[in-house]
């Protein structure tokens, strides 16, 4: 099922700072875990994510170094710091306040945390 | 067109759109490596490679578009305040040295402020990088400048200098750039595993050995420190190819033979010692070894908080005058005749720029921006650590400048274009991939002789 863009727009960051807290990845592989975890839910577009990855990248909450794959290959890994950490678990906080608003709304003022 | 030029292509139209041609490269790079990757997806999915590159084109969005949200991302960093820091110390310099020794004064004599600032500017809008890109040549030239200099150069006062027609270069003040030198051989030499080790071992004795023989052991201390510094965060970083213990445990010869080269100086020079125990007590010899110490405390003493200070006691009516307070004594000079708000203000001023500099060092994150900024922060807050100290009356001999403030045309030109790169560094940094530097080996040539 595809999902309107404007409803994806706002959780981008987070979807993005959760994949690196698990590992550090490329900007390819981002993408690719992204889709395969949500059922090719979330197709991320790549110029939608380098600027979102270089912004997090220049705040801070993001680091990036260089890798040569086995090909001979150089990858540019991105790496979740503490301060990222730290956004992420405020982000996350914010999504369970916001969604469950959202739901309790839709359900007609029954969260699905109740249900 | 084929399926490679059109990554190119789309490549090419993104960065057009990003005003910071530095930044190109980077990005550059990445979208195509990032476009091989799709195309790739596609191919082993079983499309030819024509269709897979333009659909793997397609994934990534208007070039346009997403070039100009990069381009609002990727800017290079003004250093507004550091600059502005800068701008005020080579200020208060200029009006300590003009209100100290108002009768030398002519407008003249703010021609090595117009030419520092001048400096200063060139090197801030230099690409830092040149300094990378002749690492190992520049760290042979400083060496070899050096060493011809201790050769030609006369020994005034105990100090050295080499004078050819109408200018006079310091060689303490000139061994300023050590440590910088050194940090760019650091950088040249770091993928040589054990063998860089050795050569960077070399390369500390060689300019550790020129600083004791001019002498300068000040610029011993200022490079010692900041050669275990550069050794410590590169074994730190593993940017020598060695575990974290390992590199950290090597980076101890810095030290060690640190410690070894300045008990041989003090052994063949027993009266350095004697200077050092007349400074904690200078009052054991206050019309020798200690009068300069002494008088520096007396002045201290009387100084007000706020104006000119009273004659000390044992002056009676005469008003003591301060030997070298240009260069050697400015700041004791300045709080005796303006009071200790002055120096207040001025150590307010230099904690600042260390403070916000040690700050944008940590964030750096190639090599070479690390390594050059680290290096150049050190020396400008060991010098001035230093020369606190010795006009505070603790002082021997203070081979070193205040950075910017005290009188010395060699230390001031080094100084201001030392943080003109060093803010270069701070400004364009971000963007900096050391494998993206193409080095220019001297070492590689030279020292592949040596190990043959």
């Amino acid at each position: 099922m595809t999902v309107d863009k404007s409803l994806m727009s706002g959780s981008t960051t987070i979807l993005i700072l959760k994949m690196l807290e698990e590992k550090d990845m490329y900007g390819y592989q981002i993408i690719e875990t992204l889709a395969q975890r949500s059922n090719d839910t979330f197709n991320l577009k790549a110029g939608t994510l380098y600027p979102i990855l270089h912004n997090l990248n220049k705040q801070g909450y993001v680091e990036s170094y260089e890798k040569e794959e086995g090909n001979g290959k150089v990858r540019k890994y991105y790496h979740l710091t503490s301060e990222g950490k730290k956004l992420l678990k405020e982000k996350h906080q914010e999504w369970i306040t916001f969604s469950s608003a959202v739901n309790r709304i839709l359900n007609g003022g029954v969260s699905y945390e109740s249900v | 067109m084929n399926p490679y030029d059109e990554i190119k292509a789309y490549s090419k139209t993104v960065c057009e759109q990003i005003r910071w041609k530095k930044a190109h490269k980077v990005i550059a790079e990445e979208i195509e490596n990032h476009i091989c990757d799709q195309r790739d997806a596609y191919i082993l999915q079983g499309d030819d490679e024509i269709t897979a590159t333009k659909k793997a084109i397609l994934q990534m969005g208007d070039a346009v578009s997403v070039g100009m949200e990069l381009d609002r991302i990727h800017r290079p960093k003004p250093q507004w305040i550091m600059i502005s820091l800068t701008a005020l110390l080579m200020l208060i310099g200029a009006l300590a040295n003009y209100f100290i020794d108002k009768s030398e004064y002519t407008l003249f004599s703010f021609a090595p402020y117009i030419i520092a600032l001048t400096v200063f500017l060139i090197c801030y809008f230099l690409d830092f990088t040149v300094l990378g890109r002749y690492a190992g040549y520049i760290y042979l030239l400083v060496l070899a400048f050096s060493a011809f200099q201790i050769l030609l150069g006369k020994s005034v006062g105990g100090r050295m200098y080499y004078s050819t027609g109408r200018f006079t270069v310091s060689l303490s003040y000139l061994t300023l750039i050590f440590p910088l030198a050194y940090a760019l051989l650091f950088y040249s030499l770091r993928h040589m595993n054990y063998k860089g080790i050795v050569l960077c071992e070399i390369g500390f004795v060689l300019f550790a050995v020129v600083l004791l023989l001019i002498p300068s052991f000040f610029g011993f201390i200022i490079f010692s420190i900041t050669a275990f510094a550069n050794f410590y965060i590169c074994a730190l970083k593993g940017w020598f190819g060695f575990d974290k213990k390992q590199g950290l445990l090597l980076a101890l010869i810095i030290p060690i033979s640190a410690v070894i080269l300045a008990l041989v100086y003090i052994i063949i020079n027993p009266g350095f010692l004697t200077g050092i125990t007349f400074a904690f007590n200078p009052y054991n010899e206050s019309d020798g070894y200690g009068y300069l110490s002494c008088l520096i405390r007396d002045l201290l003493v009387n100084s007000k908080f706020v104006g000119k200070g009273s004659v000390p006691y044992r002056f009676e009516s005469n008003i003591p005058e301060i030997p070298f307070a240009k260069t050697d004594y400015i700041l004791t000079a300045i709080t005796y005749n303006f009071g200790w708000i002055a120096f207040i203000v001025i150590i307010a001023v230099i904690l600042a720029f260390s403070v916000l500099g040690i700050y944008y060092v940590t964030r750096q994150r190639s090599v070479l921006g690390t390594l050059l900024s680290l290096s150049i922060i050190l020396t400008l807050i060991l010098q001035a650590s230093l020369y606190i100290i010795n006009n505070l009356g603790f002082g021997i001999i203070p081979e070193v400048s205040m950075p910017l403030i005290s009188y010395g045309k060699t230390a001031l030109v080094i100084n201001s274009s030392m943080i003109g790169f060093m803010l270069s560094v701070f400004r364009t940094g971000d963007i900096i991939k050391d494998s993206s530097i193409s080095l220019l080996k001297p070492q590689s040539r030279i020292f592949m002789k040596m190990e043959n």
